[in-house]
């Protein structure tokens, strides 16, 4: 086997160099044959940087909406004020 | 701060602005919902209609229904949660309502004992206080708890009362104070650890000059006082003698 370093100077192909480029060969052949473009590689981003512990910590998530129903335990030991008025018939003067 | 109706209109300033000082100063007061009856009523259905658009709180009746189509006129309940307790507001309209100008043609008053039995249970349902908002007078307010369960305060009005206790149907707590906005109820429930009513006590508050006026609602009702300045009375004329 020969190689174009040299057209005049042949030299031997060793089995390390067919590697190398069946590496390169392989994924231009499967495009080839799968009717595709070979793929391009893709710029890698750096890793997402892990959170700290300090990140990690905020404010608890909000509790789940609580479903309509009964609560009898909304009223135990209730204290209710109740101001109230009625008939005030428009009769908004001050006080004074 | 719950106001059980007629309260919109009557004093000369309040029906000259067609309930909007009543509305202003109420929404300047914080107030959390108010019931319909007779003065709600009194220029007619659209200016109680547009009071209800401009009320930062919710004005309410279960019994009021359109004559054609028979659709609720008002919402007939509203539901505030506040410091982790739900308050349920069913408002229930005295039949005088439709003595306003056009209403008989346009609204009804349907019966309220109906309308509570059909509301009540779905309000309790939902919250852990029920409070109606009645212009059907106390003796009704009295029937009507011993009619439907499951109420826990009817605030009253129209019969000028001024009450040194509340009254009690089973665990339903009645209360009214005075009229003309010259009183302020104030009513204290204690529930026991299991959630029953323990305790039921109310008081008539008399709005006299020992309560300093707000300075903000004092110039809104100078405002609206110089807005529409009360009309000069009209000279009465001496009829004429029977004396020959």
């Amino acid at each position: 086997m020969y190689t174009w370093n040299s057209p005049r100077t042949p030299r031997k192909v060793g089995v390390r160099w067919l590697l190398l480029m069946a590496l390169f060969l392989l994924p231009i052949l499967a495009a080839c044959s799968s009717g595709r473009r070979a793929p391009t590689p893709t710029p890698t981003r750096a890793a997402a940087p892990v959170p700290t512990a300090a990140q990690v910590v905020g404010p608890p998530p909000p509790p789940p909406p609580t479903p309509d129903g009964p609560r009898p335990a909304a009223r135990q030991g209730l204290d209710l004020t109740i101001l109230h008025t009625n008939d005030v018939r428009g009769e908004i003067e001050p006080c004074g | 701060m719950l106001d059980a109706g007629s309260s919109l209109l009557g004093a000369w300033v309040s029906l000259a602005s067609d309930g909007r000082v009543t509305i202003e100063g109420m929404n300047a007061m914080g107030y959390d919902a108010m019931g319909v009856g007779l003065m709600e009523g009194l220029e007619g259905l659209d200016v109680l209609l547009d009071r209800r658009d401009e009320a930062g709180f919710p004005i309410l009746s279960a019994n009021l229904t359109y004559v054609e189509g028979g659709a609720l006129v008002l919402e007939p309940y509203a539901i505030l949660e506040r410091d982790g307790v739900r308050y349920g507001f069913l408002g229930l309209t005295g039949p005088e309502f439709t003595q306003g100008p056009g209403l008989a043609a346009v609204v009804a008053v349907g019966d309220p004992t109906e309308a509570a039995a059909r509301y009540v249970p779905e309000l309790r349902a939902r919250v852990d206080v029920l409070i109606v908002l009645s212009t059907l007078g106390k003796g009704e307010d009295n029937a009507l708890a011993a009619a439907v369960p499951g109420i826990d305060v009817i605030v009253g009005s129209k019969s000028a009362y001024l009450m040194q206790e509340p009254d009690r149907a089973g665990d339903t707590v009645i209360v009214q104070q005075g009229y003309l906005g010259e009183w302020l109820g104030r009513a204290h429930l204690r529930y026991d650890a299991e959630g029953a009513l323990a305790e039921a006590s109310t008081e008539a508050i008399a709005l006299t000059e020992d309560y300093p006026d707000d300075p903000d609602l004092a110039a809104l009702v100078s405002r609206y006082n110089a807005l529409h300045p009360t009309p000069a009375p009209v000279p009465l004329t001496p009829s004429p003698t029977s004396e020959p």
